[in-house]
Order: structure tokens, then C-alpha cells, then sequence
């Protein structure tokens, strides 16, 4: 079978990789103080797989004879450096694959691609209130990335991360479903004070989220460079949730109408959150 | 490298295109907020400013619209690959900043930042240059310039530069004309 030798695709961003010959590193040509370890040696050992790649170019023109060709379906995403899940010894894919194949870790990838949102929606700029008139607005790759979004009079949140793990909080300190912690030891959703802040420098890891007002304050966003939105109250049947969702590289928010008289658990059913038992776990000890 | 240096790069190198830029940083641990260390390339024109929003790439807009510039976070503590035949006339310099990212939580500052350094290489990681950041008193310091490409006449060289912001990424978006 040919090789694919199609250029690497810059426009899809959730299936780029970087294509790495295996060989050897050669000579500094301006003398390094020091070099490092040649890169990624079981990248050479990656078995080879006998199928239709849908992914980028496996196969560089530079690259030795004994690089691994990719010969079978493979919808997954990078190959060279998969997720942290992904298994070193994981066997040869033999045909249909659906997910990734090699073990470097990495951080979890956009959901989507840029390019594929699937509708326009104003911006925050172009929004004052999230409502009946004005449901939705999106973020743009920076704003959603920097700094902390900030919502103002939740009484309660609840957020899934990128593993579906899933807990939630009240304004009051009861904690329920699993925590997300962050490498910066700040939780990726979470009250301070009365607020709720979300560590959008790891928005990679969220997948989504809600915020439930029951009190007199409305809901309110703030982002890094100060805009913000509020969620409109609703009326005495109904009052409107705040939705997050991340798509791709772009955080979402939209108000969503729910029951007044509507609990949070009985809400975050209508969602399908589905709080995530909290295993508390402690060290080894050795006797 | 010393601040200030710079070093041909394809001059000495003919036939260079492909460049990858690690960088590298050790955190003094804490079991508090940490300071969370951002590599962000920005891509200039001959006045220094941005070309566009767009023209920037980072954790989460990971790719130039030219594809010329990408994010790719791999062995040092993240990495941006550019390919030097795909950058665009207009771009005179990209230029590379980390900054530490402003969580509400406690932001934090360069002063628990150790070992930093920016490195210069080939795709298969054949190093041409490092700038080991200098250590000093960055206790006001959260922005960093590490380094930049840059064109000299028809060759690409590369600066180093340990120049620090005490505006934040504030400072940075009015330097150069950009949306944060």
C-alpha cells in the first residue's frame, strides 16, 4: 500500500503531532555547553500498524527506512506522544483504531478543533445579559485561557473535567462528588470566598460546567482583561442556570431556563452530572 | 548566551528551517498556589507590534494561521516549533515571552522560578543555542521576554533577552497592540 504522503494538516489542530525521525541526534554545529538525550527512542520501537491513517503524514521524506509506517485506521490523535492514559505496551494496532497509540504524556487536547464550531455566537463584548434574547456567547482561544473566570452570586457549582470526573460545591463549604485539582495546586473549578473561579490556564482539562444562583445577586462573569456579563434572573416559574461547556479551544456560556422550584441535585440530573464518588486516599506505609 | 547576545542561525546552518524552541524551569515547590509558567511566541512586524490577535501562539491557540509557528508541549517543559520557510515577509521577529499566569488565586512572580532557560534547535533536537535565564530578584517580575527570532538581512539570528515586565500581561498587550 502507498504511503500518505499528504502534508501535515495545520487547519485541524486537535490531529497535529509532531513527525520525529527516529535517528540519532547528530553533532552541535555551535558547540552546546550540554546536549540533550535523544528524543522519544520508543518512537523507533512503535509497531507498525496495516490500515487506512487518517492522521497526519506519517512518514516524512527524511525519514530513516526504519521508521514505523502506519498502515491502518487511525482516528486517534497524536501518535508520537499520546495521552497520559495511553500504554507503551500497548499491542499493534492490526486494523480499526480509534485512539491513541504511544505513552508520552501530554495534557489533555482540545475537545475539538477550532474550525468546527458548530454555530456563530456574539462574543462577550457584544453581550450584556445571557437570556431569553441573548442565550449564548463564546469566548475566544485567549480570552478563554488566561487568568481565572470569575462568577459572581452562585449559591452552587458543579463541573465535569476532560475524564468525566465530576464533583460539586456549594457557597456554604459542602463539598460533594470528587475534586479537580490543578499541577498549580488550585482547584480547577471552585468557590473563594463567595465566587466561583475557574483556572482557565487549565481549561484543557474541563469539559463543562453549571452555576446555580438562588439568591438575590444575579449571576455575573468576569474575565482577565475585565469584561463582563450577567445571567438574567428569569421570572418566578423559571430562573436561568449558568451552562459552561468548552469546545475545542473556546469556552461557552449560556443561560439555561430551568424550574425555580427545582432542586440542584434534581438540575444537575436534567444536565446528566453524575457526581463522581471521592475516594480519599492515603500513603502506603510500610511496617 | 548573555543577555543581549545573539547567534546566526542559518548563516552558520545553511539549508535550516525547521526550529524548535524549548523552554525550561524549575519552581521552588509549595504546598500553596504555585506561579504557572506560560511560553507564549508572538509574531512582529518591522515596528514590533503584533501582527494581528491571531498572530500569537500559546497553550491554547496552538497554531499561526500561516502554520508557520506551533505549540507543542513535549521533553522541556513546553516547546514552539517554527518553521522558518513558512513564516510570512511581513514578520520581522517572533518574539518569545513566558508569564506567569494571572490566577486570582495568587498569582505569584519569578521569584520562585530556578534554571530557567530558553534553547534553540533543530527538529531532531540537535541544539544550536541556549540562554540561561539569569537569576536575579524577580520578586516584581511576571512577565519575561526569553529571547526572539529575528531577520537579518536574508538570515534568521536569535537574541537573547531576560528582559522582564512588571505590568503583567497587561504591559505586554499594550507593548505590542495585542487583546489579552
Amino acid at each position: 500500500m502507498a504511503l500518505n504522503t499528504s502534508p501535515t494538516r495545520t487547519d485541524v489542530g486537535y490531529l497535529r503531532r509532531r513527525v520525529r525521525p527516529a535517528a540519532e541526534p547528530a553533532p552541535a554545529a555551535q558547540a552546546p555547553a550540554s546536549r540533550p538525550e535523544p528524543r522519544a527512542p520508543e518512537l523507533a520501537a512503535r509497531p507498525a500498524s496495516t490500515g487506512l491513517s487518517l492522521g497526519p503524514a506519517a512518514t516524512p521524506a527524511s525519514a530513516p527506512a526504519s521508521a514505523p509506517s502506519s498502515a491502518g485506521l487511525s482516528l486517534g490523535g497524536p501518535s508520537a506522544a499520546g495521552p497520559t492514559r495511553a500504554s507503551a505496551a500497548a499491542p499493534a494496532p492490526s486494523g480499526l483504531s480509534l485512539g491513541p497509540t504511544a505513552s508520552a504524556p501530554r495534557p489533555a487536547s482540545p475537545a475539538a478543533p477550532a474550525g468546527a464550531l458548530p454555530f456563530p455566537a456574539p462574543s462577550i463584548d457584544e453581550v450584556r445579559e445571557l437570556g431569553d434574547d441573548e442565550p449564548v456567547l463564546r469566548l475566544n482561544p485567549r480570552e478563554s485561557a488566561i487568568g481565572s473566570l470569575i462568577v459572581t452570586g452562585a449559591s452552587s457549582a458543579v463541573w465535569e473535567d476532560a475524564d468525566r470526573v465530576t464533583g460539586a460545591a456549594t457557597s456554604d463549604g459542602a463539598t460533594t462528588g470528587s475534586p479537580v485539582t490543578t499541577p498549580g495546586n488550585r482547584p480547577l473549578v471552585g468557590f473563594d470566598d463567595s465566587d466561583v473561579l475557574v483556572s482557565l490556564r487549565h481549561v484543557g482539562r474541563l469539559r463543562r460546567a453549571l452555576f446555580i444562583a438562588r439568591g438575590a445577586e444575579p449571576l455575573g462573569v468576569q474575565i482577565f482583561d475585565g469584561s463582563t456579563v450577567t445571567v438574567a434572573p428569569g421570572d418566578e416559574k423559571r430562573m436561568f442556570v449558568l451552562s459552561l461547556l468548552r469546545i475545542g479551544s473556546r469556552v461557552e456560556l449560556r443561560a439555561e431556563p430551568v424550574d425555580r422550584e427545582a432542586s440542584d441535585e434534581s438540575i444537575h440530573r436534567q444536565f446528566a452530572f453524575v457526581l463522581t464518588p471521592f475516594l480519599v486516599t492515603r500513603a502506603s506505609r510500610s511496617r | 548566551m548573555i543577555p543581549g547576545a545573539n547567534a546566526a542561525l542559518t548563516a552558520e546552518n545553511p539549508g535550516l528551517s525547521q526550529l524548535l524552541v524549548g523552554f525550561g524551569w524549575e519552581t521552588i515547590p509549595s504546598h500553596g498556589p504555585q506561579a504557572e509558567l506560560v511560553p507564549m511566541a508572538i509574531m512582529c512586524d518591522a515596528e514590533g507590534r503584533s501582527l494581528s490577535n491571531d498572530h500569537l501562539v500559546f497553550f491554547n491557540q496552538i497554531v499561526s494561521q500561516d502554520g508557520s509557528v506551533s505549540f507543542v508541549d513535549d521533553r522541556d517543559a513546553e516547546e514552539i516549533d517554527v518553521d522558518l520557510s513558512l513564516v510570512p515577509a511581513e514578520v520581522a521577529k517572533i518574539v518569545f515571552i513566558v508569564y506567569v499566569d494571572p490566577d486570582v488565586r495568587g498569582a505569584g512572580n519569578f521569584s520562585a522560578v530556578r534554571s530557567a532557560y530558553v534553547r534553540v534547535a533543530t527538529r531532531d533536537n540537535r541544539e544550536l543555542v541556549r540562554f540561561v535565564v539569569p537569576a536575579a530578584d524577580n520578586r516584581t517580575i511576571n512577565v519575561m521576554m526569553f529571547g526572539e527570532l529575528y531577520r537579518h538581512r536574508e538570515d534568521w539570528k536569535f537574541r537573547a533577552l531576560g528582559q522582564g515586565y512588571l505590568t503583567g500581561l497587561r504591559g505586554v498587550a499594550a507593548d505590542f497592540r495585542i487583546d489579552l
